[in-house]
């Protein structure tokens, strides 16, 4: 995307589970309602598409472009919320490790000028919704 | 040499337990052995207390003194790791356990203060470390397990 920073690492975290799991877990509806503000995404996961986090009332307040998605490994997203004109990139990375967890990776990328209040929405978030999806992932899914 | 007055790096992890839970895990060496690389805590954990760290062969990994200590929210030690001769020297760390009870729900920060005149390199140790740390905790209070160990360069 023009005019984009660099990516800064924004939050890892470990899981006792499979890339696939993961990918799952990260990806469809029934399990982030479970940990993300009771959202679920609605996209097709293609480069290209847009996607939207739905809210339980059928409202939108976050949604973006698919950049890249290649399951189960990394996804690349643009970011953006309703009521601002600032918006991001988002690369996330899931990676096996030697001894069979996976290693989930949240990068952002900003526009030149980023105000700290934007960036600081994605700090506060990204722990708490991937801790959600940890648990979630880690008390099973089939 | 100082400590900076913000937090080199901080991780925040939330946790379904309670805070005297996180607490008993941070603490207490039967719980720290099962995520902390099989490291065991030793202390009182009071105020002005020594405390340390130490490997399954008995030798110190790190140790320091506590600094602050309010059961169950927060804890603060100074921290220096001495398992690695080059690391003797350096000037000592300080570590802050921030312990927030959402209601069934626990926020869990660390920070970690570098002293100034150590390089990026020793920021990005801690931040490399931490993580699978309290992965391997969370992990451990909410299903029982552990995180499988880890193939890493902090095992002894």
């Amino acid at each position: 995307v023009a005019g984009i920073g660099a990516p800064e690492l924004f939050y890892v975290i470990y899981i006792a589970a499979t890339p696939e799991q993961v990918w799952r877990a990260l990806t469809e509806p029934q399990f982030t309602r479970q940990y993300f503000r009771g959202r679920g995404f609605d996209t097709d996961w293609q480069a290209g598409s847009g996607w939207k986090l739905v809210k339980a009332d059928g409202g939108v307040d976050e949604y973006g472009e698919i950049l890249e998605a290649l399951p189960p490994g990394s996804l690349r997203m643009t970011w953006r919320g309703v009521g601002t004109e600032e918006y991001c990139e988002v690369r996330i990375t899931i990676e096996p490790t030697r001894d069979g967890q996976v290693k989930l990776s949240v990068w952002e990328s900003h526009l030149e000028g980023a105000t700290e209040e934007f960036k600081d929405g994605g700090r506060y978030t990204w722990p708490m919704v991937l801790s959600g999806l940890k648990n979630v992932v880690e008390r099973g899914i089939s | 040499m100082a400590l900076p007055e913000k937090p080199s790096w901080v991780y925040v992890t939330y946790i379904v337990t309670s805070p005297e839970k996180i607490w008993t895990a941070l603490t207490d060496p039967e719980w720290s052995v099962q995520y902390f690389f099989g490291r065991a805590m030793d202390s009182d954990w009071l105020p002005g207390s020594p405390w340390r760290m130490t490997l399954e062969d008995g030798r110190t990994d790190s140790q320091g003194s506590v600094l602050e200590a309010d059961p169950p929210r927060l804890l603060a030690v100074s921290w220096s790791v001495v398992w690695m001769e080059s690391m003797r020297e350096l000037p000592p760390g300080k570590v802050v356990y921030r312990i927030d009870d959402l209601g069934g729900l626990c926020r869990l920060t660390v920070e970690n203060y570098i002293d100034d005149t150590l390089g990026p390199e020793w920021v990005k140790g801690g931040a490399d470390g931490w993580p699978k740390i309290l992965s391997g905790l969370k992990s451990l209070l909410e299903t029982g397990r552990p995180l499988p160990a880890f193939d890493s360069g902090m095992k002894v």
